[in-house]
């Protein structure tokens, strides 16, 4: 396998972590959050790496940390090998043009008091990329290039014109106008309509055959991910539960939480039959007052007296494929039948 | 000027107190600059006879020593305005920069500044500058600065929490991932999109200002080398009995001045958020029918619900939005009907109409809606027998829903329990209180709810548990019919799919008839037995539901389901709509799918299609629907054979 | 129990406030121009009353150990004595406050029941013509300066038609106890209390307009109507009883702003409350009594301020106690 481009290595981040005194006598502060706990994840380039999680999983804040809008507790962000995580200034800079970052939003993407063209050519000027007689030129080549058109209008409207879908288009055009070599792109459809999604989807994916850039995609979605990526990490509570080859971890996934995500996944294609769900014992945890042993244990259908006792760790359960369950194997071979196996 | 400016101007401009109160502030404005230039009297010149009171000569009257009362009035003007923009200006650069710079960079600065503001919010300011001017005598700029010394907090408050809100911005955070420098971010996206409230709290600010120097003044600490207003009305309060004119004049004047300011600042303040204007309200009384004659009694096969030829139009200013544009169902007690479609398709306006929730600006144009039978809206009106209208006597009893985002659909201040026990006691006042608590505690088992939280407030309870209380809210009066508006939206997915569970066994255990409003195909799928997809204010088609994923005869319908991407099947490049505009589809003639439709031809820009039945309840409104039909959906892509010849 | 420790954690977070405002008092007493000791013992005070100011307030010592010195002073409840009537300033001002409770007091319990039921009313019809009018017209009541409106109605109800008395709290030879004694106040109370509720009433007015009508907004009213409660208890229990939570944080907020009101009221109508006193300290230059009474109307509204976090900690069950 090729160098990773991008390497979260180790990754912690506490929030509130120290609420200060006058919180503390009065009773009132905040509990430490641990939005990511000993996260660890290689982009290679050219491919798409997609974090799957539901709110809270920290799949956000290991986004943030990795175009360091955020600066981890501990652990290091390396680029092409090199220590980036405590860069500033220039190096920063130009840090920041190589790895962009697309938001969640489209609504609120762009300053409702700039022109589309504006705002586009804004990343052109802060990095001195284009000359100022080459900026509109550029600005419209990115329209045509996220099927804008016709871009000239595209280019004068103002945000409050266009619909969600265009606007995002906008947002992707924003993020690669200075040809980055890595976007970190944060839920960019869940905000979008049905019909509209699998454009601005299939529009990254041909930028991505077309520029060779790498992305990591962040969704709360199992299928948008095997859509969108090469290799998928599912994070849960601030740590990857279990990482691997897209295919491979949904046809054998070795962790129980992946295997509820993908039982939860409403497959319309298939008939409209009814399924059988397994009533899950507990209620979405929080950050805040994490379970000691493994962090799944009480919503876990399969949940053991050493889960509660003991954290297992990431360890490999095949070629490229990792998982955190002290009943790995058991859950890759019988899923969550896997019950009864470990049970007996 | 950028778009939203302009359009301020105009909205401010538009409303009779904002046109008033900018013209009344023009004038004042006028008429102080042009003081000199009037051919007035000089305001000090005691030339007079004392005492006149208003005539040809003096219109405003000469005061005790014989000034020219018109004169002083004009020039006072000049005072006030001083001290308003003075004050203002010299508040909101100091209580702009602070606040800016708390807002933006957070942290211990944040902190400690927050805390400056704070204070300063709680000591009595008229009584501070009172102090500052007693001891340091009274002069025009110490006022203006001692005005400004203690109102500088509110304009710092303001503008931190306008900088909080765009520091978060997506634009804003975008524009630092691209990075740009703080004071780049600063002077490009936060401060010219921050600014606006603290103008036009400015002009709050200024009308504070002159009243505190007019206070100041009747206290006796004017600047006794001007003409104020406030010190000739506390020169006239001496001469009330003698001279009341003296002390009315200059009322009058301050009145004006600060009331057009403080319209004014409203007027925008409108003119910028114009739901301020209109938003919420009492429901309109809206025109109500007598029931039709001639109503049989429900049988045991007659349906649940049957809506016909539905219309429902939102007015926004002038323009009307047809937002449910004729639609059309039946649905069989114990049945089940999905209805799917994106935003601004008009499912969640057919949703709160069924129930007559719909908001004030919302109306019912035509369209028949029955209830077992019997007619609850007949001609788009709601019908009311015997002083009562139907619709109220069916609410929760036989009719419930299940809202939106359960978050802000309980009551924020009134526990769970609390909130059951006063909707089973409207509808059953006789209903004991053990028997209630009974019933209570029945509905949360059923819905997964522990015991232990059934006296929580909604917010002490997560998202999925706030959602299951609102469910067990419209199940406590056993209805026969609920209506659900995106019941999961917003909720992560293990938990979404537990509840849809969950949703989907209540249903057939208490043989429940249910209306799913989703946006999402997959979440209908499961349970119900007639998927309806509507665009653009139509239900374009209708099927039972193993019909419409089997053979979907709409391409919007295939759109919607080969946009999705498969968790299990084949990986193959999903469909797309191009990236336009689904709103302004609905005033094209024609088909309304045809802009966007992969497979339109000319007929479909020209006629509007037919509703096209296709067998065992399924309907499709498209020229090509039967062709459609006859091929098998694994081929999204593939237009049917007909629509491509018709556009070869 | 929850409620008694934020009530002393509000109460802690009280005194830097309240050190705060003594330190204002003492820097303004240095920063002004003439000799402190002046100051603090008013003009024309005999030398050795002057003497025995410059010893308590530590005069001779450096800043800090005046400050000390000052605090002390304060903390013993020693604001000096009024240069005027060498009587203690903290005496003066105590005689003065009931005067002042009453009027605001009720010009307040008034204005705000008026206030928030006029708003809910038009929060019922936004947008309607009679609800523009009555925004326009509270806008332009709460503009009017107080002082001038008092002026107003001593015009046209005492010196015109001559139905009130326009000044003081009790007539000269009026009765002294029983029921007449309040009728005759209640007499002299109704031109004061109608100038300075007027004014309040249009901030209460807006104020509750813009509350109910955000609540009507909310989803959960909806939920309310489709459940079936009649209106009447929608209004009640669903919108005022939410709407009330920022009305009841602006109340306590404005308390100030209200208080610099009651001063000019006082003024106008010679309500012989504490803005009477300020006024008459203000025209005799009685620092002592001036310094005072901003200490002691900053501790009030300080009082007031943590009064209502208390109220809202009961009304709203989100607060975190």
């Amino acid at each position: 396998m090729s160098r990773p481009i991008l390497q979260l290595d180790a990754l912690r981040m506490v929030y509130n972590a120290d609420p200060g005194i006058l919180a503390r006598l009065s009773g009132r502060a905040d509990p430490p959050v641990i939005a990511a706990d000993d996260v660890s994840l290689d982009l290679h380039p050219g491919q798409t790496l997609a974090v799957v999680g539901e709110s809270g999983s920290g799949k956000t804040t290991a986004g943030r940390i990795a175009t360091l809008q955020e600066r981890p507790t501990a652990g290091r962000v390396l680029y092409e090998g090199e220590d980036v995580t405590a860069l500033t200034g220039a190096a920063l800079k130009a840090f920041r043009a190589k790895v962009q970052m697309i938001f969640q939003n489209p609504y609120d993407a762009l300053n409702p008091r700039l022109t589309v063209g504006q705002s586009l050519a804004e990343p052109l000027t802060l990095h001195g990329l284009v000359p100022r007689a080459g900026l509109r030129a550029a600005v419209i080549e990115m329209l045509e290039a996220v099927e804008l058109r016709p871009a000239e209008s595209f280019a004068d409207a103002f945000p409050s014109e266009l619909s969600g879908g265009q606007l995002q288009r906008i947002a992707i055009a924003r993020a690669l106008i200075i040809k980055p070599r890595v976007v970190i792109a944060d839920e960019p459809v869940s905000m979008l309509d049905v019909s509209i999604r699998s454009g601005v989807m299939n529009l990254m994916r041909g930028i991505q055959r077309d520029t060779g850039v790498t992305y990591l995609y962040i969704t709360h979605d199992l299928s948008v991910a095997r859509y969108m990526a090469d290799r998928i990490a599912v994070m849960y509570l601030g740590a990857v539960l279990e990482e691997g080859p897209a295919e491979t971890l949904i046809s054998r996934a070795a962790h129980p939480y992946t295997r509820l995500l993908i039982q939860a996944v409403p497959e319309h294609r298939a008939s409209a039959t009814r399924r059988t769900r397994i009533r899950l014992p507990g209620d979405a945890a929080s950050q805040a007052g994490l379970p000691s042993g493994c962090r799944f244990h009480p919503r876990c259908p399969l949940a053991q007296p050493i889960c509660r006792e003991k954290a297992p760790p990431l360890a490999p359960v095949g070629a490229a494929h990792r998982a955190a369950c002290h009943f790995a194997d058991d859950v890759q071979t019988h899923g969550l039948g896997a019950a009864t196996a470990a049970t007996a | 000027m950028t778009p939203t400016a302009a359009k301020t101007l105009r909205a401010t401009v538009a409303s009779v107190p904002g046109a008033l109160s900018l013209a009344v502030f023009l004038v004042i404005c006028a008429t102080a600059l042009a003081a000199p230039i009037l051919g007035l009297p000089d305001p000090a010149d005691m030339a007079f006879a004392l005492y006149q009171p208003p005539s040809a000569e003096h219109w405003l009257g000469t005061d005790n020593f014989g000034r020219d009362i018109l004169s002083r009035v004009v020039w006072g003007a000049q005072v006030a305005l001083t001290v308003a923009v003075g004050a203002a200006l010299l508040s909101i650069l100091i209580g702009s920069a602070l606040g800016a710079i708390a807002g933006y960079f957070g942290g211990w600065v944040d902190g400690l500044l927050s805390r400056v503001f704070d204070i300063f919010l709680l000591i009595p300011t008229f009584f501070l500058i009172l102090l500052i001017v007693a001891l340091f005598g009274a002069s025009l700029p110490l006022t203006i600065v001692a005005i400004a010394l203690t109102t500088w907090p509110r304009s710092a408050r303001l503008m931190r929490s306008q900088v909080l809100t765009l520091k978060s911005r997506v634009y804003v955070q975008a524009a630092l991932a691209a990075g740009a420098p703080h004071w780049w971010v600063i002077v490009r996206h936060v401060i010219p999109n921050g600014i606006a409230p603290i103008i036009t709290d400015g002009t709050i600010l200024m009308g504070m200002a002159i009243l505190t120097e007019a206070g100041l003044s009747f206290l006796g600490l004017g600047d006794q080398n001007l003409v104020s207003w406030g010190s000739m009305i506390f020169e006239g309060q001496r001469h009330l009995r003698l001279a009341p004119w003296m002390s009315i004049a200059p009322g009058v004047a301050l009145l004006l001045l600060v009331a057009s300011l403080n319209l004014l600042g409203d007027s925008i303040n409108f003119a910028m958020n114009p739901q301020l204007r209109t938003r919420g309200g009492a429901p309109k009384r809206r025109a109500t029918t007598a029931p039709p004659a001639g109503e049989t009694a429900p049988a045991a096969d007659t349906p649940i619900l049957e809506v016909d030829d539905l219309r429902l139009v939102y007015h926004a200013g002038a323009r009307r939005i047809a937002a449910v544009d004729g639609v059309s169902f039946t649905l069989p007690r114990g049945g089940s009907l999905g209805i799917v479609g994106e935003s601004g398709c008009g499912k969640s306006s057919l949703g709160s109409a069924l129930l007559q929730t719909m908001p004030n600006n919302a109306e019912l144009t035509s369209g028949t809606i029955r209830f077992d039978g019997r007619a609850i809206v007949l001609g788009g009106k709601p019908v009311v027998e015997n002083g009562r209208s139907r619709i109220d006597a069916l609410r929760w009893t036989r009719m419930a829903t299940i809202f939106q985002s359960a978050m802000n659909a309980l009551n924020p201040v009134t526990t769970v329990r609390r909130q059951m026990m006063d909707a089973l006691r409207l509808h059953k006042p006789g209903i004991s209180r053990e028997e209630a608590t009974a019933r209570i505690a029945e509905v949360f088992a059923m819905i997964g709810i522990p015991a232990s939280r059934m006296n929580a407030y909604p917010h002490q309870l997560s998202g999925g548990m706030r959602q299951r209380a609102m469910i067990a809210l419209s199940l406590i009066l056993e209805p026969e019919l609920v209506i659900a508006d995106e019941p999961t939206t917003a909720l992560d997915m293990l938990i979404q799919d537990q509840i849809l569970g969950e949703i989907a066994d209540l249903r057939e255990r208490l043989n429940l008839s249910l209306i799913l409003v989703s946006h999402d195909m997959g979440a209908v799928a499961e349970s119900c037995d007639v998927v309806a997809v509507m665009y653009a204010g139509r239900i374009v088609e209708i099927a039972p539901t193993q019909r419409i994923f089997g053979n979907p005869a709409h391409p919007y319908t295939r759109t919607l389901i080969g946009a999705l991407p498969s968790l299990t099947g084949p990986l193959e490049e999903l469909e797309s709509l191009p990236a336009t505009d689904t709103a302004a589809a609905a005033a094209a003639t024609g088909c309304r799918f045809a802009h966007a439709c992969p497979a339109a031809t000319d007929l479909c820009r020209r006629a509007a299609p037919p509703a096209v039945p296709l067998g065992a309840g399924h309907v499709s409104e498209c020229h090509y629907a039967e062709d459609f039909a006859a091929e098998p959906s694994s081929e999204p892509h593939a237009a049917p054979a007909a629509a491509k010849e018709a556009r070869a | 129990m929850r409620l008694l420790r934020y009530f002393l954690f509000r109460l802690l977070q009280m005194f830097p406030i309240a050190l705060f405002i003594v330190v204002i008092n003492f820097a303004l007493i240095h920063l002004a121009p003439g000799d402190v000791s002046i100051l603090l013992a008013g003009e024309g005070a005999d030398p050795e009353y002057m003497q025995s100011i410059r010893e308590s307030y530590g005069l001779d010592r450096p800043l800090h150990e005046q400050l000390g010195a000052y605090l002390g002073q304060i903390l013993q409840g020693d604001l000096g004595l009024s240069f005027r009537t060498r009587e203690p300033v903290i005496d003066i001002i105590a005689e003065r406050i009931p005067a002042t409770l009453l009027l605001a007091g009720t010009a307040l319990v008034l204005a705000s029941i008026a206030g928030v039921a006029i708003g809910a009313v038009m929060a019922r019809r936004p947008g309607s013509a009679l609800d523009t009018a009555v925004t326009t017209l509270s806008i332009s009541l709460f503009s009017i300066p107080v002082f001038w409106l008092g002026l107003m109605l001593i015009l046209l109800f005492a010196v015109t038609l001559r139905w009130l008395p326009s000044s003081g709290m009790v007539s000269i030879a009026g009765p002294r106890e029983g029921l007449g004694f309040v009728l005759d106040v209640v007499r002299h109370m109704i031109l004061p209390v109608t100038a300075l509720a007027a004014v309040w009433l249009g901030q209460y007015v807006r104020l509750s307009r813009a509350s109910v009508s955000e609540t009507l907004a909310e989803p959960y009213v909806t939920t309310a109507r489709a459940i079936g409660f009649p209106e009447r208890r929608v209004m009640t229990r669903f919108a005022l009883r939410n709407a009330m939570l920022p009305i009841v944080t602006v109340l306590g907020l404005e308390l100030g702003l209200l208080l610099s009101g009651a001063v000019l009221t006082e003024t106008v109508f010679s309500w012989p409350g504490l803005g009477r006193l300020i006024y008459e300290a203000i025209l005799s230059r009685d620092t002592p009594v001036i310094m005072g009474a901003f200490l002691i109307m900053s501790f009030t509204v300080m009082l007031a301020a943590l009064l209502t976090d208390l109220l809202y900690a009961a009304l709203d069950p989100r607060v975190r106690l």
